[in-house]
């Protein structure tokens, strides 16, 4: 089955099947299961695709670079004679490094629900969900064409829908997973038209086909080389929740905390990175757009950073956080510093899982409470959690030896050696810095330093147990010392392994003054949003009180978040409502409750006012059919 | 002359013959059972004869009928439908108070979509589709207790002869322009006269392409078909929606597609904008729908669009599309209609979609059902329905119709607004009546069983597509074949 150089790529197809497996075992267990066994399955099932995954690391590390790239077919899936695509999985270095966070990372966050979704009563869905996510992003990662990419692409976000949407007697959960699950599909349309655009240009699906006839196809620079980039970023961004498709990826916070570790935090967010990593070769076919993906990149870390200053809400601070982080994942890789926007993929998926699953602690602890305000000195009574929060906010703020320091300074240091764009992109990425210190420390301080709140928890908060602490310690530990794989001056480690996947790495290096610099700087705005969190959050309500006063404007434009949420409100979502009731007014009465997405208001007006149309009287009908004629009869003529 | 070719047709129409006697028949047994099992044996007599016939172009009936893979395959649709709403009606109240004339007249209808499939000219091509008509228009009132079901009958009787005369003029003036009944001759003599601009022709397309764009419920000739398709009897809906349909783009592909192919460039956009408006129109007019069945009309306008933007493509691969996705698209009909069957017969207002609330939960394998079959519809990967679909769009964009693709797209997307709806209600939703959706009765075993295999068929479809697409090319083919 399979053809080149790696010969366990086969082993792909198990590490699919075994979560599905699990997933449909669970599922079509009659009865309700016992949690014992539920947990088994559910966990074992993704764990034992992480043994598989690790062993084909191993493989690859055993064989030398231009064999550690493999692909294995199960049969011709579509044949159009002219176009053929085949149900094929690539495992190279990169869908391996993928496999490795989604696999590892992935069954120590559902490790840890065994135990934080014990009060659920639905605890049976939750597992299924969460196992056929985990193969719904294995696909994403292992298709070996766009078309099976956009399989995956698509079960994610149906995953992602389905988990965001858990707690389905929840309105605000509801509404929140429709939210997603379009913008996720505005996503999905932009990769098929980009299929289509590859199929009439190159006549192929095929990742190594596509890429080897690119630049001939293509060509470099042109309007339709520059469309397909356009086209796979509208599907990343939406993905990646980068501006202005962002909006889902706060509101997808209602899910459970496992889910947003995983799912909106190190797994599916990340597609969108992973996307344009993976088509390096057509993003250097497409310079202005890769630009603009930088571009998008900064501006979203930026935005996404400043309103993070200001969220109350556990979850929210680190959602925020999390699209801020993504925004330096995208504007390393459209800057062309791939391999830096992968590093920073996997020093966030550690930082960023132990931080949601710290988070998840205090939160059950607290008995489902999120607001920083009725949190404060959980130093004493969660040290787990709040050493692992501590080691995140440490890794996420770039002080070294902690693992973001690593990937963030390699990222801002590769930005300054990329033009004058990088070089202003670098600054931005500073602040961006500076303000996620900032943010960071100010939720360290708030939930776990200063006063309780009320003076005093009424039920002192419990610990965890064993299953939910260990995943966060080893993850905590990763975040840590994660970032040691590459270090500036001394190793690449992971640019060099995967070279391989990226063919047309520029080769950006950052020389030593500019390595140094960026070290001295970003060590400099780190201290001082770490300083700035000290003083205003250090001490207890009182001066954040009197502080957060100072400039109510700003604050109050923080809090709604950019007001974008409202512009799309204004300028999509009312005036469709506005026409939506006039047609009610105008004579259908009582036909749904009012939309809740923009797309649906519009077209919903379009829709009753239609239904008027359809009256039911056979003379209306007759009279469509004749002026129908009459239309086609003109457009023939018209067109000829 | 050579009757073999034939013979899938004579079987059917025989079948309906001995369906009806077999109803008057001696015995108690034969009376109540006999129909049932003359239409079982009719279709599965005349799906093996296709089988048999699986191969190049023979003609029967003076060159009227042709037997080629195109119109094989597609008795194998039209009698399998046939077969699905066989099982779908058994205790249906239409099916047990009249099965003689029930079994009998469904059987008539396949027969006339067969003799539109294989038309070899004009003449068999307005016959086939009056033959269908006709056997539908009593199908749709055959619950003559129920005010709806008459309604329905009577409505599509009278806007179908609308469409109908308009289709048969359209025919005239194409014998007029061309100088034959004979599409093979048709296309021979268009194409060695330039006639691009001949308004005889011209005419002629305008009214053609309106009387089968009403048989396929496209935009603007649809609206009978929300009306129609709730007041029918739900399993001659789920024929209708789907064996009517690809009668209807069979004539399509045979008029368009094989005899005036050579003047895509002058029919392209007319059938374009007629794809573009069903697209919108079908997919913007669900997101209303608190009936199910009304919903699946307005969604089977949708599809009549999104199969036509194969059409509008003009090319082979655009025809293999549309055959591909019509055999899809029948599949995941079925089985959606199956789940309305299912539970009309439980609660009076079964129809509705909030009648399905919790419906998931207590039937697990209906709510699979109902998820793929949706799924399915609004175009999710990796179903039949996403890569019938990419197909479509593909075959669109590859003849530079950029416009169509991306209608098609947004339409899909728009579509996946009512077609989640459906599924959470079934899934999350909460009974009106508390905890347990009302009444649940055991589900007759054939309805079952048609219901799995049409989902596990619409997976199999979307997994296994290069198999089916490799039969679906030959089909093609066979349009423009000598």
């Amino acid at each position: 089955m399979s053809d080149v150089a790696l010969s366990g790529a086969y082993l792909g197809w198990f590490v699919l099947a075994l979560p599905l497996l699990g997933a449909i075992v669970l599922a079509l267990i009659p009865g309700e299961p016992s949690r014992a066994l539920t947990r088994v399955i559910g966990v074992g099932s993704v764990a034992a695709a992480f043994v598989l995954v690790v062993s084909l690391f191993a493989q690859q590390l055993s064989n030398d670079a231009e064999r550690r790239a493999g692909t294995s077919t199960l049969w011709t899936w579509v044949d159009l004679g002219s176009l053929q695509v085949d149900l094929k999985i690539l495992v190279d270095p990169l869908s391996v490094l993928m496999m490795l966070v989604i696999t590892g990372v992935g069954s120590l966050i559902i490790l840890y629900s065994t135990e934080y979704m014990s009060h659920d009563r639905d605890y049976r869905r939750f597992f299924v969900e969460m196992d056929f996510f985990i193969f719904a992003m294995l696909v994403l990662v292992l298709a070996a064409n766009f078309l099976f990419l956009i399989v995956g692409w698509a079960l994610v976000g149906l995953a992602s829908y389905l988990l965001i949407g858990y707690y389905h007697d929840r309105p605000s959960a509801v509404a929140a997973a429709k939210k997603a699950f379009v913008i996720n599909v505005l996503g999905d349309i932009g990769l098929v038209l980009a299929a289509f655009l590859l199929v009439r240009q190159l006549g192929t699906l095929d990742f190594a086909e596509v890429f080897a006839k690119a630049p001939q196809g293509l060509g470099d620079g042109t309007f339709i080389a520059e469309m397909v980039a356009l086209l796979l970023f509208v599907g990343a961004a939406a993905k990646s929740a980068q501006i202005p498709l962002h909006t889902w990826l706060p509101d997808a916070m209602e899910g459970p905390t496992p889910v947003s570790a995983l799912i909106h935090a190190a797994t599916m967010v990340t597609a969108g990175v992973y996307l344009i990593v993976r088509c390096n070769v057509l993003y250097e076919l497409a310079p202005h757009m890769s630009d603009a993906v930088a571009v998008v990149g900064a501006v979203t870390l930026f935005v996404a950073a400043t309103i993070a200053t200001v969220q109350d809400d556990i979850k929210r601070v680190l959602a925020w956080s999390t699209v801020s982080q993504i925004g330096y994942m995208v504007m390393a890789a459209g800057l062309g510093l791939y391999s830096s926007g992968m590093f920073h993929f996997l020093t966030h998926a550690f930082f960023k899982a132990a931080l949601f699953l710290a988070a998840g602690i205090v939160i059950h602890a607290l008995h489902d409470e999120q607001s920083l305000d009725r949190m404060g000195g959980l130093k004493n009574h969660l040290k787990v959690a709040y050493f692992a929060t501590a080691a995140g906010c440490l890794a996420i703020a770039g002080i070294p030896p902690f693992s973001g320091f690593f990937s963030k300074d390699e990222i801002l240091a590769g930005a300054i050696e990329a033009g004058t764009l990088g070089k202003v992109l670098a600054g931005v990425g500073l602040v961006g810095a500076g303000l996620t210190a900032f943010y960071m420390f100010r939720l360290l301080f708030r939930a776990f330093h200063g006063p309780e709140p009320d003076g005093g928890y009424h039920e002192t908060p419990h610990a965890s147990g064993s299953a939910m602490a260990a995943p966060v310690v080893i993850l905590a530990a990763l975040a840590t010392v994660g970032g040691f794989i590459q270090i500036p001056f001394v190793s690449h480690n992971l640019r060099d392994w995967l070279e391989p996947a990226i063919t047309a790495d520029p080769g950006i290096e950052a020389g030593h003054g500019q390595e140094t610099l960026i070290i001295v700087l970003s060590l400099a705005v780190a201290a001082i949003g770490i300083a700035a969190a000290w003083w205003l959050f250090g001490s207890g309500p009182e001066r954040r009180l009197a502080r957060a006063q100072k400039l109510p404007r700003l604050r109050a434009f923080l809090l709604d978040q950019w007001r974008f949420d409202e512009v799309y409100e204004a300028a999509v979502v009312q005036p469709g409502r506005d026409l939506g009731d006039a047609g009610v007014r105008a004579g259908e009465r009582g036909v749904g409750q009012g939309p809740v997405i923009a797309a649906e208001a519009v077209t919903g007006a379009g829709a009753r006012i239609l239904s008027r149309v359809e009256n039911g009287l056979v003379r209306t009908y007759a009279m469509a059919v004749i002026a129908g004629a009459a239309i086609v009869g003109a457009i023939l003529i018209l067109a000829r | 002359m050579n009757v073999v070719p034939a013979l899938p047709l004579m079987i059917v129409a025989g079948g309906a013959c001995v369906a009806l006697l077999a109803s008057a028949g001696p015995g108690g047994r034969v009376r109540r059972d006999g129909p049932f099992w003359a239409g079982a044996a009719t279709l599965i007599a005349a799906a093996v004869m296709s089988l048999v016939l699986w191969g190049d172009r023979q003609e029967a009936l003076g060159g009227g009928y042709r037997a080629d893979r195109f119109s094989m395959l597609l008795n194998l649709v039209f009698l399998a439908a046939a077969f699905c709403a066989l099982l779908f009606s058994v205790r249906e109240p239409a099916g047990v108070d009249r099965r003689g004339e029930y079994i009998s007249l469904l059987l008539t209808s396949t027969a006339g979509m067969m003799l539109v499939a294989g038309a070899g000219d004009l003449i068999a091509l307005f016959l086939g589709i009056e033959i269908l008509s006709v056997a539908l228009y009593v199908l749709c009132a055959l619950e003559v207790w129920r005010e709806r079901s008459l309604e329905a009958g009577l409505k599509y009787l009278i806007v179908g002869a609308v469409g109908s005369s308009f289709f048969l003029y359209g025919l005239a003036f194409l014998f007029g322009a061309s100088g034959s009944v004979k599409l093979s001759v048709i296309g021979e003599n268009l194409s060695v006269a330039s006639f691009t601009d001949e308004p005889l022709l011209l005419v002629a397309m305008a009214l053609i392409v309106t009387g089968l764009a009403f048989k396929a419920s496209a935009v603007p000739f649809h609206m009978w078909t929300p009306d129609v398709y709730e007041g029918a009897p739900t399993p001659i809906t789920a024929f209708m929606a789907t064996a009517t349909k690809v009668a209807a783009l069979a004539a399509f592909l045979r008029i368009f597609g094989g005899a005036l192919t050579d003047l895509v460039d002058t029919w392209q956009v007319a059938i374009g904008v007629v794809a573009a408006a069903s697209v919108i129109v079908g997919n913007v007019g669900a997101l209303v729908q608190r009936n199910f069945k009304r919903l699946l009309a307005y969604s089977s306008i949708a599809q009549a669009g999104y199969l036509l933007i194969g059409v509008a493509a003009g090319t082979l691969q655009g025809a293999e599309s549309v055959l591909y996705y019509l055999i899809a698209y029948t599949a995941m009909t079925l089985a959606a209609f199956a789940v309305i069957i299912i539970r009309e017969r439980e609660v009076e207002d079964g129809e509705m979609v909030d009648a399905l609330a919790g419906y998931g939960r207590a039937r697990p394998v209906v709510g699979v059902v109902a998820t793929v079959a949706m799924l399915s519809l609004a175009g999710f990967p990796p179903l039949s329905g996403f890569i019938g679909k990419f197909l479509l769009f593909g075959s669109a964009a590859e003849q530079g119709l950029w416009w169509l693709a991306v209608i098609g797209a947004v339409g899909s997307v728009v579509s996946v607004a009512y077609y989640l709806r459906v599924l959470r209600v079934m899934w999350f939703g909460t009974p009106a009546h508390g905890g347990e959706p009302r009444k649940l009765l055991t589900i007759p075993a054939p309805v079952l069983i048609t219901a799995v295999t049409a989902a596990v068929a619409v997976v199999g479809f979307g997994l296994g597509a290069s198999l089916l697409m490799d039969v679906c090319r030959d089909a093609a083919a066979a349009l423009l074949a000598a």
